[in-house]
């Protein structure tokens, strides 16, 4: 009977020995789970990067882990376990989800600033274009204000050209008009000597008859050449009067030197002579200012003075 | 034990039936609420795209979910409540996983963007070498 109370209780011990060691194999078991699933949690919890996010999944993630201290069967520690591990990845998995975030933003927040810098520089660029433009412009202008005044020079310069061809063809109408004027004038003086020459007016004076050559017929000391060419009427006054001997007598003005007076009466024999007048019938006297025929007051006067006088003289006169 | 009186050697075995009982009736409730939150967790992941971005998640998910309503049909409602929490819990690591595919594809697209754009718009342009030349 002891004996049998003695295996008995041996028995029993085993079996409580037994029960004891599956005890602490079931504790042993549930503190490595426990330890593994902890050690992946703090891990997350410890890094660097991811620690900081998703707290809300990592607080939930730690309580499901806690929950596998309290124990239970091995199905409950299963169950546990499985939750606790989905929980450990949501929470892992959400962080990283929040980091990604975070650099979505900054990358948002890198486009903005590449767009605002691109427009800057577009603007920059703009400006660049629009201030080459203005000196483009400038340019054109400027190029455009010099043609306009080189234009200008030109045709003031053509004005001023014109002007002066007109102001030459004024001064050579002017020449014209004087020159034609002057020639008019000498025409006209030709012609009334020629006039007179060709109708010498005989007159009677004290010592015979007489013509008069008036001051037009000269030309300083002497017969123009054109007057010598209408001698032919003091030719027939000499021949009408052949008997006769000629005085040719030579009068200047007031002004005029007398040897005027002389030079002028001698080119007039000389005259005639060359026209065949004997020279022995002709006497030639310089009176000077003497006998004026009017006061030697005006220069229309003075010339009336100017002449030289032919003089068939009579016989003993 | 024999000084116990009569009414009370009845009454103890009595209440202890009736607690146990309590605790067992709390324990065979069907866990509906369980299981609406599992199909609606299975069903807002496969909304997400979980299909495409998290297919294993997904698929452990509906096997728990299947496996959750079969121990319904066989009243074992605790197995079934553990099946659902699981299947639940798969469910939202399918959903976020979905929304860290999803952040991670509009990294890489912002990033690829921002290159091109930096290439692109700030690039040394030829019109502000020009002028120097």
């Amino acid at each position: 009977m002891k004996s049998f109370n003695a295996r008995h209780l041996a028995c029993l011990s085993l079996l409580s020995l037994n029960l004891g060691f599956g005890a602490m194999a079931f504790a042993a078991k549930t503190d490595l789970d426990y330890q593994r699933l902890r050690a992946s949690l703090d891990e997350l919890h410890n890094d660097p990067t991811l620690g900081a996010f998703a707290p809300a999944e990592q607080t939930l993630a730690r309580q499901a882990v806690d929950a596998l201290l309290l124990g239970g069967d091995a199905k409950t520690r299963n169950h546990l376990i499985y939750i606790a591990e989905r929980r450990i990845d949501i929470a892992s998995v959400a962080a990283q989800t929040e980091a990604e975030q975070a650099k979505l933003t900054q990358l948002e927040h890198e486009h903005d600033k590449i767009m605002l810098q691109a427009s800057q520089r577009e603007a920059a660029t703009a400006r660049l274009d629009a201030e080459k433009q203005r000196i483009m412009g400038l340019a054109q202008a400027e190029e455009a204000d010099r043609l306009r005044a080189e234009a200008e020079a030109s045709a003031q310069e053509a004005e001023a050209s014109r002007l002066e061809v007109d102001q030459a063809k004024r001064v050579a109408k002017a020449k014209d008009t004087e020159s034609t004027a002057g020639r008019k004038e000498a025409e006209l003086e030709l012609a009334l000597m020629r006039s007179r020459l060709d109708n010498l007016l005989i007159t009677q004076g004290p010592r015979g008859p007489q013509v008069r050559l008036d001051d037009l017929a000269f030309s300083g000391g002497g017969l123009k050449p054109d007057a010598k060419k209408h001698l032919q009427k003091l030719v027939q006054f000499t021949n009408q009067n052949a008997g006769k001997s000629i005085r040719i007598e030579g009068y200047v003005d007031n002004k005029t030197a007398a040897s005027v007076a002389q030079k002028r009466a001698e080119s007039v024999r000389d005259a005639l002579i060359g026209a065949g007048v004997a020279a022995t019938r002709i006497t030639v006297s310089g009176m000077g200012a003497e006998q004026p025929l009017v006061a030697n007051d005006s220069d229309e006067h003075r010339a009336q003075n100017r002449r030289v006088v032919v003089i068939a003289e009579n016989a003993g006169g | 034990m024999k000084h116990m009186p009569p009414v009370k050697k009845i009454l103890y075995p009595c209440c202890t039936f009736l607690l146990l009982t309590l605790v067992a009736c709390e324990q065979t409730k069907p866990p509906i609420t369980d299981m609406d939150n599992a199909a609606r967790s299975l069903q807002s992941a496969r909304a997400a795209g979980a299909a495409t971005y998290a297919p294993l998640e997904i698929r452990f998910a509906e096997e728990r979910l299947n496996q959750a309503r079969i121990a319904m049909d066989k009243h074992d409602f605790v197995a079934a409540q553990r099946v659902a929490e699981e299947s639940s819990v798969t469910s939202d690591l399918a959903r976020t996983k979905v929304r860290l595919a999803k952040v991670r594809e509009q990294v890489e697209a912002r990033s690829r963007e921002n290159t091109h754009l930096r290439e692109d718009l700030l690039a040394p342009t030829t019109t502000e070498e020009a002028p120097q030349q």
